[in-house]
């Protein structure tokens, strides 16, 4: 019996210490920041990079080696909470739910119209549609479209401000719609300039909104500044010509900078009154696709999609636009998601 | 008038004064038939634009070109010739799925560098500077043959990879044959098919009818399913379509008269890539085309030569119901060509071919109707050196709209290694161009008329030979080498974040070996056949950017290996055969960080042939895909599973030759 007792001992034991179950870490802990790669288009090809500022590195194909699959095809946008990650894949038509510590995937939402981005407010996720008039309203308990709101247009970025959703109307568009996220009904609009590109809340409360000037450069393109409370332009700067081509309005973590893509990075006070005339970092000879700014030592991160057929760069900028690593992510790296531990 | 950089056009004195020299001899040749032939005369007199050419020293051209057999074409009457290409050559497919658009290229470039010709006239389609292979059934074709590489100058500019001629079959003198033809296959594939023949030595014409439609609705493996690898259910993809071809053809003492009609109509839903979920965007396509050729052939005193004259007629509509997307795109194009030969003493043979294509396109992506005028004269020596040597000069003199191209040239050579046999060795060098096409300079936004033809410039040396190594065994086998650099590639980049545009941005060094056999054992009552062929193809991309990542590597969607075998056996009233392909990865994006494994695609087909009288019942089963393997040629777009088709042929003849009958 003590033969038998111990035996099961030595059993129990070498299998508690039986490292099998346990998945090698993909990326470390601590600061960083996740990287979509868009991939190419109807190519699946899209990938998941996770750059540490720890270490100063970037790790490539996270989802994919987790979970033995590729993620899809155009993953870009995500976000996350209370440990689970929302990984918009537009063209494949899902969310993929992943443990942002692992990557490794817990669900995968269908029955999405090519969605392009998503907030969450309480326990719903408002997913935009490029395709449908309608923004669908996911439960995150059990990952499913619980309903849907018809706004009358398609719909590219969203942000939260308050209990009000701002959906911009941007293939085409040239309106904002306000859903007020309690009843999931359409409070209101504003109308903007064409394509409303991206947007950023100021540490004011003010709305800014970048619209492109439309796709075959129709009107100049505009940056606005509109209240979220009385819904009306505040204030409103043009570019230069029909043909600038500004994109990816993001600001700093305090509220107090927006930064934007035009020919370079530009750095903007929101008190400012006037674009900016110089460019922080010239692109070059690189195709500076997205930007985002880190909630650390005002370093700004840009993405270089270069060709749109190879592996891109992802540039660390410091506050002054130098940059100060260049790491190779995947094909067209695009959104990025900041972690702070 | 459109504007383009002086920078892009080189004209030389020298081409401009061999040109002239071209325009002189042609005038000179043209008035000769013109005293015994008034219609000609007249006819030469409307259109502007001539072509001369002439039929070489019989075998004696360097140029590598191969045959489609009769019985492959038989075997493949009811399929598209993208699928007939994929099972008996080794050239590159690239297919969106089973009734998805096909393209194939040659020799490590891409479809915009073969050229397609029906009897004698370009068919690719001037705005993409391609033909969809999905689209053009077997049937419409009584003959194909495939010269791989650009050294041949005779017909068209453009085809730096390759070509692929389709003829139809001339019946003089043949008596009559009616073939009925039906097929049912898996994913509710049905085709059928009438073939009308027959041809006395005064008068022969070829009537073919043909219908098919196909639910298609085909499984697949999704590698990306959410649940893992799933056997799913590819839907969207169906397909119907029908076309006709009539031919007649006129013996008018030593001349002939032929002409030759084509009608092709396809619908097509074109289902969304394969990526985690299967993607429906409500995609369709129709395409419509009319195609038509008049050759007229003489031979007057020492002179021989033909006139031909066609035109196409196409119209492409494109629905997108998820982006609310339409195209609609139309092209006419009119090609009249002339060939003229003479020998000169009795070792040279001079040729002369002129022709001019009048191409005229619209589409909804257009800001304006466009209209584009090529023409183009090739002089062509052979020189007969010594009963074992011929070497042959070409040199082609494009003039496209009031721009004079570079020219283009081909030496090259024939040396006969015994006198027994066929068994020779060939060579040339070459300098080819391509014209950018409609849509790169047209398509709105981010096409660009200032781009520059593309460049190449290469050779090739090969060896052939066929053997009776037997009685009853005879052996053809061929080993090609090459080598050519394309310069100025077209290629859509970006502009900015949203618009891309076409731009001459890279080059290309592509080499490569091709080797061929064909071994036929004949036995006391049927027939062994085996062939096989191989290809390497080392096709590097490069731009001017010294750190460009991408330099160096793999052109995407080459495999550096491709081979494919067959094994064909007759024996009394059966037959049946295997065929395998299989080719190495596919790069998929342009630094080869991503690409398609390498695959094996193995069919079968077993029949059997029960002949009454005149009349011939055939009856075969076909599997395609018998490894059920996940095959695709473009990522996300898989092909079937394995599949099967059955098909029923009646014959009924009455021929001449005991042989065909």
């Amino acid at each position: 019996m003590k033969r038998i007792l111990f035996f099961l001992t030595m059993v129990l034991s070498v299998a508690a210490c039986d490292p099998v179950n346990e998945e090698p870490q993909l990326y470390p802990d601590g600061k960083g920041m996740f990287i979509l790669n868009e991939g190419n288009f109807m190519a699946g090809n899209g990938s998941v990079s996770f750059y540490s500022f720890e270490t100063g590195m970037i790790y490539n194909n996270l989802f994919s080696t987790r979970n033995g699959r590729a993620l899809g095809d155009i993953p870009m946008f995500m976000t996350a909470r209370n440990d689970k990650g929302y990984i918009v894949v537009n063209n494949s038509g899902t969310i993929e739910i992943v443990d942002i510590k692992t990557m490794e995937s817990l669900g995968t939402v269908t029955g999405l119209v090519s969605p392009r981005q998503i907030v969450i407010s309480d326990n719903k996720g408002y997913v935009s549609s490029l395709l449908s008039d309608e923004i669908s309203v996911i439960n995150l308990s059990d990952f499913t479209v619980d309903h849907t709101i018809d706004i009358g247009a398609t719909t590219e970025a969203m942000i939260l401000s308050g209990n009000s959703l701002f959906a911009a109307s941007w293939s085409g568009g040239n309106r904002i719609s306000v859903i007020d996220t309690g009843t999931d009904e359409l409070s209101g609009t504003i109308t903007t300039g064409l394509e409303p590109e991206s947007m950023a809340i100021d540490k004011n409360g003010y709305l800014w909104v970048l619209c492109t000037g439309g796709y075959l450069n129709e009107e100049i393109p505009r940056l606005m500044k509109i209240s979220t409370t009385t819904l009306t332009t505040e204030n409103e700067f043009s570019f230069r010509t029909v043909s600038d081509n500004p994109s990816s309005l993001t600001i700093n973590n305090t509220g107090d900078t927006l930064y934007y893509l035009d020919e370079g990075i530009r750095v903007m006070p929101v008190n400012a009154t006037a674009l900016p005339t110089e460019a922080l970092t010239v692109a070059g000879g690189g195709l500076l696709y997205k930007l985002a700014a880190a909630p650390w030592q005002g370093m700004i991160c840009v993405t270089d999609a270069i060709d749109y057929q190879q592996k891109g760069d992802l540039l660390i900028c410091n506050r002054s636009g130098e940059i100060i690593d260049t790491e190779q992510a995947g094909i067209i790296p695009g959104f990025m998601y900041f972690v702070t531990d | 008038m459109r504007v383009r950089s002086s920078v892009h056009i080189r004209i030389s004195m020298l081409a401009l004064s061999g040109l002239r020299v071209l325009f002189f001899l042609f005038s000179v040749i043209i008035s000769l038939p013109g005293y015994s032939q008034p219609s000609f005369r007249d006819d030469t007199i409307r259109i502007s634009a001539v072509t001369v050419t002439a039929p070489y020293l019989a075998g004696q051209v360097p140029f590598s070109e191969r045959k489609i057999d009769s019985v492959a074409l038989d075997r493949f009457s009811g399929v598209d010739l993208a699928s007939l290409l994929a099972a008996y050559t080794n050239l590159n497919i690239k297919r969106y799925g089973n009734s998805g658009l096909a393209s194939v290229s040659f020799r490590g470039l891409s479809g915009s560098h073969t050229a397609v010709l029906w009897n004698g006239i370009n068919i690719n389609d001037a705005n993409t500077g391609q033909v969809d292979l999905a689209i053009i059934p077997v049937i419409s074709a009584g003959g194909i043959s495939i010269t791989p590489g650009g050294s041949d100058l005779r017909d068209v500019t453009g085809s730096l990879g390759g070509k692929i001629e389709l003829v139809s079959e001339n019946f003089l003198d043949r008596g009559s044959e009616i073939n009925l033809f039906m097929s049912q296959g898996s994913f509710s594939n049905y085709s059928s098919s009438l073939t009308i023949k027959t041809g006395s030595n005064r008068i022969a014409g070829n009537f073919s009818l043909w219908g098919n439609t196909a639910i298609n609705d085909y499984y697949y493996i999704n590698l990306n399913s959410p649940s893992g690898p799933e056997k799913e259910k590819r839907t969207n993809a169906s397909a119907k379509g029908w076309g006709a071809t009539a031919d007649i053809s006129l013996p008018l003492g030593g001349s002939a008269l032929s002409g030759h009609l084509w009608i092709n109509s396809t619908d097509r839903q074109l289902p969304g890539p394969v990526t985690t979920l299967q993607q429906d965007y409500g995609e369709t396509q129709s395409d419509n085309a009319i195609r038509a050729v008049l050759n007229y052939r003489f031979r007057p005193g020492i002179l021989r030569g033909s006139i031909t004259a066609g035109g196409v007629l196409s119209d492409n509509k494109y629905n997108n119901e998820a982006y609310n997307s339409r195209g609609d795109n139309r092209t006419a194009m009119m090609t009249i060509r002339m060939k003229l030969a003479t020998y000169a003493g009795k070792k040279t043979e001079l040729s002369l071919n002129t022709g001019d294509e009048l191409q005229y396109a619209s589409s909804l992506s257009f800001t304006d109707k466009v209209t584009r005028n090529i023409f183009a004269a090739t002089a062509t020596g052979l020189y007969k050196i010594s009963g074992n040597l011929t070497l042959m000069s070409q040199l082609r003199q494009s003039v496209v709209d009031d721009i004079v191209m570079t020219p283009e040239a081909t030496a090259g050579g024939t040396f006969f290694l015994g006198r027994a046999g066929d068994n020779r060795v060939k060579f040339t060098v070459s300098r080819n161009v391509k014209l950018p096409s409609l849509n790169d300079m047209y398509w709105q936004p981010g096409g660009n008329p200032e781009l520059r033809h593309e460049t190449s410039w290469g050779g090739e040396t090969g060896w052939s030979g066929k053997f009776m190594l037997n009685d009853s065994l005879s052996l053809h086998a061929e080993l090609n080498a090459y080598v050519s650099r394309v310069t100025d590639l077209i290629q859509w980049v970006p502009l900015n974040a949203t618009i891309w545009t076409a731009e001459n941005v890279r080059n290309a060094r592509v080499q490569g070996l091709e080797a061929l056999y064909t071994l036929e054992c004949q036995m006391s009552k049927g027939k062994l056949v085996l062939a096989g062929d191989y290809s390497l193809t080392i096709s590097k991309g490069y731009s001017g950017d010294s750190g460009d990542r991408t330099n160096g590597k793999q052109l995407i969607y080459t495999p550096l290996h491709n081979a494919s075998s067959q094994i064909q056996v007759y024996h009394g009233l059966f037959r049946g055969g295997v065929s395998a392909n299989w080719e190495s990865r596919r790069f998929i994006v342009a630094d080869n960080s991503e690409w398609i494994k390498g695959q094996l695609t193995m069919d079968a087909d077993a029949g059997l042939d029960i002949s009454l009288s005149r009349y011939l019942l055939s009856v075969d089963l076909k599997i395609l895909n018998i490894l059920n393997a996940r095959l695709e040629s473009t990522k996300n777009f898989p092909m079937p599973l394995r599949s099967y088709a059955l098909n029923i042929r009646i014959n009924y003849n009455n021929l001449k030759n005991s042989k065909e009958r």
